[in-house]
């Protein structure tokens, strides 16, 4: 029936005792390999154990050497497309995914490799492929938020934000994740749009218990409208309230990158005007 | 919900599938009419506070109604007709007169992947002849008990009794007495996972029956195939499933066929959870993860095996604005890969499990999480109260903010501020003990208790109080510890916390390595009984990074025994593989000295497996086999003393039982090899009997 090689982790296979380590997997994998010799399958899976442990090099050896064995098998291509990207080695995954695509035949096969496609052009700013592909990975029956962001990234990036905000828009009817809503309202900051987006930013902060993104997507919202000092105080609100969800020297990767954003406004902004005490709300 | 996703269904139309499948022409499997209509189910999903989902299966068409109300004597309102969605094995949709849309075709096998599977290993593909029912009960009661039946038009097949019953989620605003049942790891369908589930039965039936059950993933070994999710999960926890809702997390195992990435396979298919905030939390648009409140309870179940972890990953940013509109007095998260663990997995090493930790667990604690629940690692392990662990190796210096036992007859309930406190102290647990081998290979200096045994979790959540009880399988309590939030309070890290000991003694799962430093000699802890018979030394196996013992007993018979480990074993295993198969070798158990111990010996020129016992010097047969084995390949051997028997396996293929004229006296480990044999051996890992 359908040919879902969606996402080649891990065929199933032979049965590794389930509380076995990658290391485990690995010595038991290569000790199998040892002795049959040439089997792709064994190969995949010690591949995707390596990428477990963070070995790309080993991992893209073995999707290689399962390819030497069996030229057609789009599971390796996949498995070393998605391992080149993360070596940065973005040519060689547009080769390998575009080897892939072609040996699957459903749209929903076909989209997880459009999607390594669409993410190396845009890493490598080709834009005008990249939305090819993304295009076509979204093509499918249920395509990944990441992709919509990915596809809307790429059209703002050619300069096309309305294309972008009505993708979004589109993206938002087919699924409701709040991920693509908050992508939507960015999107309708840049085109302009602001009652719109300042209504979505409102109920988000009025449904908030913690509101620094919220704000933030309004400081965005007040410096587009040139509302200088409103935006700026919105920022340092943010920044008041990262401060008590962080702890000093600890890392928050994510709400990190808020702080970074509000700082920079706040010191891009500073010349606005005095900072009121009715920051936030 | 699964009835969202269904608003955007594109109507791709069914093929048939080359595979033939065992099905009666009119697509109908042959089912003796004796057998019951329902083969899986029926059970409970995506509870909200106005509906619910209510799934089976049947293996012959049904016309499907649903009676449900407040009493089993009086099932008032119907389900049926559009209100119910049908989906259907490949080989049901191949001969249906309508078209089926795609979204509700179970699993089928990707041919290629159909191809390369191994024989031993089962299809994963639905059952033929499948049809599954999903009714939705909506516009209900809040916080309601109702009781169902489900019916082939007016044919009860199960329920309209006490036993079916399925419950709204309370309100919000109000703070409701809860107890749930967390399990991990459970899916062997052996019998450690019945005893386990038996012995939560029993706890709950003296005090209260789970209101809801958490399952953290690998529900159904080896590889999630629909065929393990029916024998290793629903046949085993049906008498849960009819009236409590699981909420799932997809383990690795489960990963083997079911996808994070455009969810589907079985795992997806058996399981409906909230994806448009129907329950609480904002919309994750995915069934990989997802968030629902009970009462004043958040729960949030994320996806840690196959979707992008990273901060600027939609999981990681879903989780962010989730997080924020968190207005509740508990917050528990749960996943599969633990952020902290030194069981059968170890989260300093592996990716996922870092991941977890450094990208997920720093935006979990800016919300005051209470509780993170985990499983993969085959272990119970319960930290203190922690905060800002984030770091590889994690360590226990400054990331503990209380290091008592939590237990209210010990050192007290840990102490937290009334409501969500950013920073406010976690308790990270694994319950990856809910029916597979247990094992540990190190200590997790956070941990507090750490019980290297078969169990689950139980959580009651009573007002500003939560208490967890672990229970092993056999029915004892082996932990509790409780959280208590009230008032404010304020923690600063310990900067020199108690710490569980690194005990060797405690350590069950013994693995003997080397590497390149021992390549060329006799590794340190082994011992040659007498040199003149032959060698032993390490070398590297061509082509790989590993490094293996090769044995030569060129003069005479060669035992080297290893003196690492000493005292009682659960089992032990090794792979051996003859470079001259002259004379027989192989593993030596029990040893006393030179006149006591026993010995397996793989003969590869008769083909023959030898288990003999030497007592006071002589020597005693007590088991010869004809083994059909490939010898070209190492031989995985495991010999599990238990009592007065060894269970030999070889293989795992090969398993027989060897009876002992006497017990077993616990001794050293050794291998043997007789004059002549010359072999390699490798994996040489011995799990130590736990006290
Ligand atoms: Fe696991």
């Amino acid at each position: 029936m359908t040919l879902m090689y969606s996402l080649g982790v891990n065929a199933p296979l032979v049965p590794i005792a389930a509380h076995h380590s990658p290391e485990e997997v690995i010595a038991h994998l290569s000790s199998r390999l040892e002795t049959h010799g040439n089997n792709t399958t064994l190969l995949l899976r010690r591949a995707d154990e390596w990428r477990v442990l963070g070995e790309p090099s080993k991992a893209a050896n073995d999707y290689e050497h399962a390819l030497k064995l069996e030229a057609m098998n789009p599971l390796a291509y996949l498995g070393l497309a998605r391992t080149r990207i993360s070596q940065k080695r973005y040519r060689d995954a547009i080769k390998m995914a575009k080897r892939g695509v072609a040996l699957v035949d459903t749209p929903d096969a076909q989209a997880a490799f459009h999607a390594i496609v669409a993410s190396a052009h845009a890493e490598m700013n080709n834009h005008p492929s990249a939305l090819v592909a993304w295009k076509a990975a979204i093509d499918c029956e249920r395509p990944e938020v990441d992709w919509f962001l990915g596809q809307a990234r790429t059209l703002n990036n050619l300069g096309l934000h309305p294309a972008a905000r009505d993708a979004l828009l589109a993206a938002r009817n087919r699924n409701p994740s709040v991920v693509l809503q908050r992508a939507w309202i960015d999107s309708l900051i840049l085109c302009g749009d602001f009652q719109i987006a300042e209504r979505q930013i409102d109920a988000g902060l009025q449904r908030s218990h913690w509101k620094s993104s919220w704000l933030l997507q309004r400081a965005k919202l007040r410096v587009a409208r040139n509302e200088l000092i409103l935006a700026r105080q919105d920022a340092a609100a943010a920044l008041k309230e990262i401060a008590i969800r962080t702890t000093p020297d600890v890392e928050n990767p994510l709400l990190e990158q808020q702080q970074h954003v509000a700082q920079s406004l706040v010191l891009k902004l500073s010349q606005a005007g005095p900072i009121s005490n009715s920051s936030g709300n | 919900m699964r009835k969202c996703l269904f608003v955007a269904v594109c109507f791709a139309f069914v093929l048939v599938s080359a595979r033939s499948h065992l099905v009666c022409a009119d697509g109908t499997a042959s089912a003796k009419s004796d057998q019951p209509k329902i083969y899986r189910g029926p059970y409970l999903q995506c509870a909200t506070t106005e509906s619910i989902a209510i799934v089976w299966r049947t293996s012959t068409d049904i016309d499907p109604v649903v009676r449900y109300g407040v009493s089993p004597d009086n099932l008032e309102f119907e389900l049926q007709g559009d209100q119910i969605i049908r989906r259907m094995s490949v080989d049901v949709a191949a001969v249906s007169d309508a078209p089926i849309a795609r979204a509700n075709l179970l699993y089928d096998e990707p041919l290629g992947l159909g191809a390369d599977r191994s024989p031993n290993d089962r299809d994963p593909s639905t059952r033929p002849g499948t049809r599954q029912y999903e009714a939705f009960a909506t516009g209900l009661a809040i916080g309601t008990r109702y009781y169902y039946g489900v019916y082939d038009g007016d044919e009860l097949l199960a329920g309209a009794d006490a036993e079916h019953h399925f419950q709204t989620l309370p309100k919000t605003d109000e703070a409701t007495d809860l107890r749930l049942w967390v399990v991990g790891d459970s899916g062997t369908g052996g019998s450690d996972q019945k005893l386990v589930f038996q012995a939560m039965r029993e706890f709950s039936a003296s005090s209260r029956i789970p209101d809801y059950f958490l399952h953290v993933g690998d529900m159904a070994y080896g590889d999630g195939a629909d065929e393990e999710f029916q024998s290793n999960f629903f046949d085993i926890y049906q008498s849960t499933l009819r009236n409590t809702v699981c909420w799932p997390a997809m383990g690795n195992h489960e990963g083997h066929t079911s996808r994070g990435i455009s969810q589907f396979g079985p795992y997806y298919d058996a399981y409906i959870v909230p994806t448009a905030s129907e329950a609480g939390g904002v919309s994750s648009g995915t069934e990989a993860y997802y968030s629902f409140d009970i009462g004043r309870t958040h729960f949030i179940c994320l996806d840690s095996h196959d979707l992008d972890r990273s901060p600027n990953g939609a999981m990681a940013q879903w989780l962010m604005s989730d997080l924020e509109v968190v207005q509740a007095d508990w917050l528990i998260a749960f996943w599969h890969h633990p952020p902290y663990t030194k069981g059968s997995h170890d989260s300093d090493r592996e990716q996922q499990l870092v991941e977890m930790r450094t990208f997920i667990m720093p935006l979990l604690e800016a919300a005051g999480v209470d509780l993170v629940l985990a499983g993969h690692s085959h272990i119970y392990e319960r930290s203190m109260l922690i905060d800002g662990a984030y770091d590889t190796p994690t360590v226990a210096e400054g990331v503990v903010v209380d290091d008592g036992d939590g237990n209210p007859s010990g050192d007290g309930p840990y102490r937290k501020s009334a409501g969500l406190q950013p920073h406010n102290g976690t308790v990270a647990i694994v319950a990856g003990h809910g029916g597979g081998g247990v094992s540990r290979k190190g200590t997790m200096p956070i941990m507090r208790e750490i019980v290297v045994e078969n169990g689950s979790l139980i959580i009651d959540l009573h007002e500003d109080t939560l208490t967890g009880t672990m229970i092993d399988r056999s029915g004892n309590k082996r932990d509790q510890f409780q959280i208590i939030k009230r008032g404010v309070v304020e923690h600063s890290p310990i900067s020199n916390p108690w710490q569980p000991k690194h005990d060797l003694s405690q350590i069950t799962e013994h693995v003997v390595t080397w590497d390149s430093s021992f390549e060329g000699r006799l590794p340190p802890k082994w011992q040659l009984l007498d040199d003149r018979a032959g060698r032993m030394s390490i070398e590297r196996r061509a082509g790989t990074p590993y490094y293996q013992a090769v044995v030569t007993a060129a003069e005479g018979n060669l035992i080297a025994i290893y003196d690492g480990i000493d005292g009682p074993i659960n089992e032990c295993q090794v792979y051996l593989e003859f470079v001259r198969s002259e004379a027989p070798a192989g593993l030596v158990l029990g040893w006393q000295d030179a006149n006591n111990y026993c010995s397996l010996h793989i003969d590869q020129t008769t083909e023959r497996a030898l288990f003999y016992v030497v007592r006071g010097g002589e020597r005693k047969a007590l088991s010869d086999r004809k083994i059909d084995v490939d010898f070209s390949e190492p031989l995985k051997i495991e010999l599990e003393p238990v009592n007065q028997i060894v269970e030999v396996q070889i293989n795992d293929e090969i398993e027989y039982t060897v009876n002992l004229d006497q017990p077993l006296k616990a001794g050293r480990l050794g291998i043997e090899a007789e004059r002549g044999a010359k072999i390699r051996f490798a994996g040489f890992t011995i799990e130590k009997a736990r006290p």
